[in-house]
């Protein structure tokens, strides 16, 4: 019964969890290849800018991007914040976050694709976008799914820090139904929903993992 | 297909981004009810929305209620009632305990109403009269051999970080007005803090501290619900007072909140809804409307 | 009118100048073999005349369209990136390791390029793709992957998939340098069938039997120039230069063979 209570409520946290979660990835992961690209432009500042701002990314607590980025309206535009801008500023937080992940482990798997492949795209005559789009980029997927992988299940168990903006997600919400009845129990049950959520993507990855074994 | 798939993200990306900045530029320029909330326009009147920031770990002021899953405690409640004396519209915002005073400099809340101690901070906010004495007590384990402060040396204390209860064991005024609680907490083994109280509770249970010191409503509170656990020392530490937190300065939406608040104190209604919580003594613990 | 021309080319790799004052022209239907120790510069050559190495000097002229021509200072000056696109067209390159696309069939490697560069009709394409591995033997393998054929059958695709953009003339860098000695013998044949229906070729390589067979005109390059120059059975079976001899006589040392 107290059990039934505890999924109940923490199911609700789940589906913003869930939001942020397919969010982030859906606006890192194409955000994480303009990094990429970016971080490998023969423009040189931009090149040297990608690589401090990435670096940046990389080096400071999300905690501290997500606080940044809540705050940033205000603190700097003189703007006031509402409620509704507490989900986008997540969204920004993490995706950024994330792209920076990304966005170095698509610039290996570019990297990673030798260059015969550019040259015989380009001896076709195909465009530089049409080299990247079908020459590279499928073999960069191929490539990059184990790391990609890896950042998926952190991206997971990291949605709980977006409560430091008051983004009540599944975590915060386990949380408080742990206060709430003064019990543990609650945090063990949001434990396995977020195992049994990293099960189901890890499984999700390993298809497409499969499903691209048809080439080197 | 692959491009395609491409510039769909692409232009879904751009799409989130755009629409994240317009809702910040909304904040600023359009008359959105969201933005009607801030502390900044506290003068709108009827129809404006008023955010209330709360920890919800902090039964019975703020907390998830088990039935509903919504939001409430005894400040909420009273909130509500204010909200609809006033026709506003309330905004129940969960925070970050420590991210409190820059939730309120920003305008992402009106105001922090839940169970926030006045005592000591009465120049870093303008506050609405207090209405609830609360005393920061002593928690040990029911078969803990302490029964007096005095018995605490040596021994290893929690308490929330930022709570009034480390305030008032860590907090040197420079007259010598707290010094009895800096020498009991000197007599401590090591006085530790944590995120939220009832991780703190678990944990003394545990062994892992061998005291707490804490709000009165929250221990009784933690006491009610683990039946046999749990004691609390008879001495109190500090005694304190609750009041609604507004931006300092935020005159003009306080004076409003405390009208209202006056009104609900004469006619019954906050000693009514205190009653809801006399697990908690909080009916005994009103300074007004009794 | 040339069909291919390439005017004193110089090219350097830093301090290192790997190419000297090199012209080459090549007519329609003419078959040239480029031979020469490694480090001679035939690759870089080769390179050069298909846009994938840029000139430091000199001129590139396909059918008379110059793809790249000195300036004042005798600094190489290409053509817009559109205009070079369309010259790339007037020829095919096979590579020495196939550079076939892995996530692509058979079929698409084939298909991909005149469907997306041409803007041909994909039909007409495919159908005309799946006559031309029928040509080079490899019917029924359009829908494998490169992964799964064998050297040889990969370097017979590449072929193809140059073959499929209707170019003008071919080149060849090293075709069976990075097969199996028994693999070479397919490739040199369909090379061979290319050469019976006048297919304009220029081909760097180690084959020298081969060469002497197939080609209309032998070049061998040393040290970053043209040693010697003409018909296959001067240049390889009764060498003028010293160099060349030194070179060819190292071949018969391995037991190559050059009959």
């Amino acid at each position: 019964m107290m059990f039934l209570s505890i999924v109940r409520q923490i199911i609700g946290g789940f589906g913003t969890t869930l939001l942020l979660f397919f969010f982030t990835l859906l606006f890192s992961m194409p955000l994480g290849i303009l990094f990429a690209v970016a971080r490998m432009s023969k423009f040189k500042p931009l090149q040297m800018f990608m690589q401090v701002f990435i670096s940046i990314l990389r080096g400071t607590p999300l905690m501290l991007q997500l606080i940044v980025v809540f705050f940033m309206p205000f603190y700097v535009f003189g703007l006031k914040l509402s409620t509704g801008w507490r989900l986008y500023a997540a969204l920004i937080g993490f995706s950024i976050n994330y792209a920076a992940y990304f966005g170095e482990i698509f610039r290996a798997g570019i990297q990673a694709v030798p260059t015969g492949q550019r040259e015989a795209a380009e001896v076709l005559g195909f465009t530089r976008m049409q080299t990247f789009w079908r020459i590279v980029f499928p073999q960069m997927v191929k490539r990059v799914v184990p790391p990609v992988t890896n950042e998926v299940i952190t991206l997971v168990k990291d949605t709980s820090m977006a409560f430091a903006i008051a983004y009540a997600e599944m975590f915060t919400m386990a949380k408080q139904v742990a206060a709430q009845m003064s019990n543990i129990l609650p945090l063990f049950v949001a434990g396995i929903f977020y195992y049994v959520f990293n099960i189901v993507v890890a499984g999700i990855m390993g298809m497409i993992e499969k499903k691209l074994d048809y080439f080197e | 297909m692959k491009k395609t798939l491409a510039v769909l993200l692409a232009g879904i990306l751009c799409a989130g981004m755009l629409a994240a900045c317009g809702s910040s530029a909304s904040t600023s320029s359009e008359p959105s009810p969201a933005e009607a909330g801030t502390a900044a326009e506290a003068g709108a009147g009827e129809g404006r929305t008023f955010t209330v920031g709360f920890d919800a770990e902090y039964p019975p002021y703020g907390f998830k209620d088990e039935g509903s899953g919504d939001y409430t405690g005894f400040d909420l409640e009273m909130a509500e009632e204010l909200c609809k004396r006033r026709g506003w519209t309330l905004v129940k915002q969960p925070i970050d305990w420590d991210s409190k005073d820059m939730e309120l400099g920003s305008g992402a809340i009106d105001c922090i109403w839940n169970g926030m101690t006045f005592t000591g901070r009465e120049e870093e906010y303008t506050w609405s009269d207090p209405y609830v004495d609360n005393s920061i007590v002593i928690a040990v384990n029911a078969d803990s051999d302490i029964q007096t402060p005095a018995d605490l040396a040596g021994k290893i204390v929690v308490a929330q970080s930022g709570s009034s209860a480390l305030t008032a064991l860590t907090d040197d005024p420079g007259d010598g007005s707290n010094d009895e609680n800096l020498a009991l907490a000197a007599s401590f083994g090591n006085l530790e803090e944590i995120a939220d109280y009832n991780s703190a509770f678990m944990q003394m249970n545990a062994g892992v501290y061998d005291a707490i010191a804490v709000d009165i409503g929250v221990a009784q509170y933690q006491l009610a619900a683990n039946e046999g656990k749990y004691r609390l020392l008879e001495q109190p530490i500090s005694t304190e007072q609750y009041a609604i937190a507004f931006l300092k300065g935020n005159t003009e939406l306080r004076d409003q909140v405390q009208e209202t608040f006056n009104e609900m104190a004469a006619d019954g209604t906050v000693l009514k809804i205190a009653q809801n919580y006399t697990d908690f003594n909080l009916p005994d613990m009103l300074i007004v409307g009794k | 009118m040339s069909l291919f021309e390439i005017n004193n080319v110089g090219k350097s790799f830093g301090d290192l100048k790997v190419l000297h004052d090199i012209s080459v022209k090549v007519e329609e239907g003419e078959v040239v073999a480029i031979i020469g120790p490694s480090g001679s510069g035939k690759s870089t050559l080769l390179r050069c005349a298909t846009m994938l190495e840029t000139m430091d000097s000199g001129s590139l002229i396909y059918l008379g369209e110059k793809a790249a021509q000195n300036d004042a200072q005798g600094r190489t000056v290409y053509a817009s990136p559109a205009e070079l696109r369309r010259i790339k067209g007037y020829f095919g390159l096979v590579f020495q390791n196939f550079n076939l696309f892995p996530h692509f069939s058979v079929l698409r490697n084939l298909t991909e390029a005149p469907v997306h560069v041409q803007k041909r009709d994909r039909k007409e394409v495919e159908k005309e793709a799946l006559e031309l591995l029928a040509k080079i033997g490899l019917s029924g393998k359009e829908n494998y992957y490169p992964q799964q054929l064998s050297g040889g059958q990969q370097q017979r695709v590449a072929i193809a998939r140059a073959l499929a953009m209707k170019p003008k003339m071919l080149f060849f860098d090293e075709p069976t340098s990075a097969l199996d000695p028994e693999l070479t013998g397919e490739i040199l044949k369909v090379i061979r069938q290319l050469a019976a229906i006048k297919m304009t070729m220029v081909i760097v390589t180690h084959e020298m039997g081969f060469a002497r067979d197939v080609a209309d005109r032998v070049i061998f390059m040393d040290g970053g120039y043209i040693i010697e120059e003409g018909d296959p059975h001067d240049v390889i079976s009764n060498p003028r230069e010293g160099r060349t001899k030194q070179f060819l006589a190292r071949f018969s040392d391995q037991g190559m063979d050059i009959d």
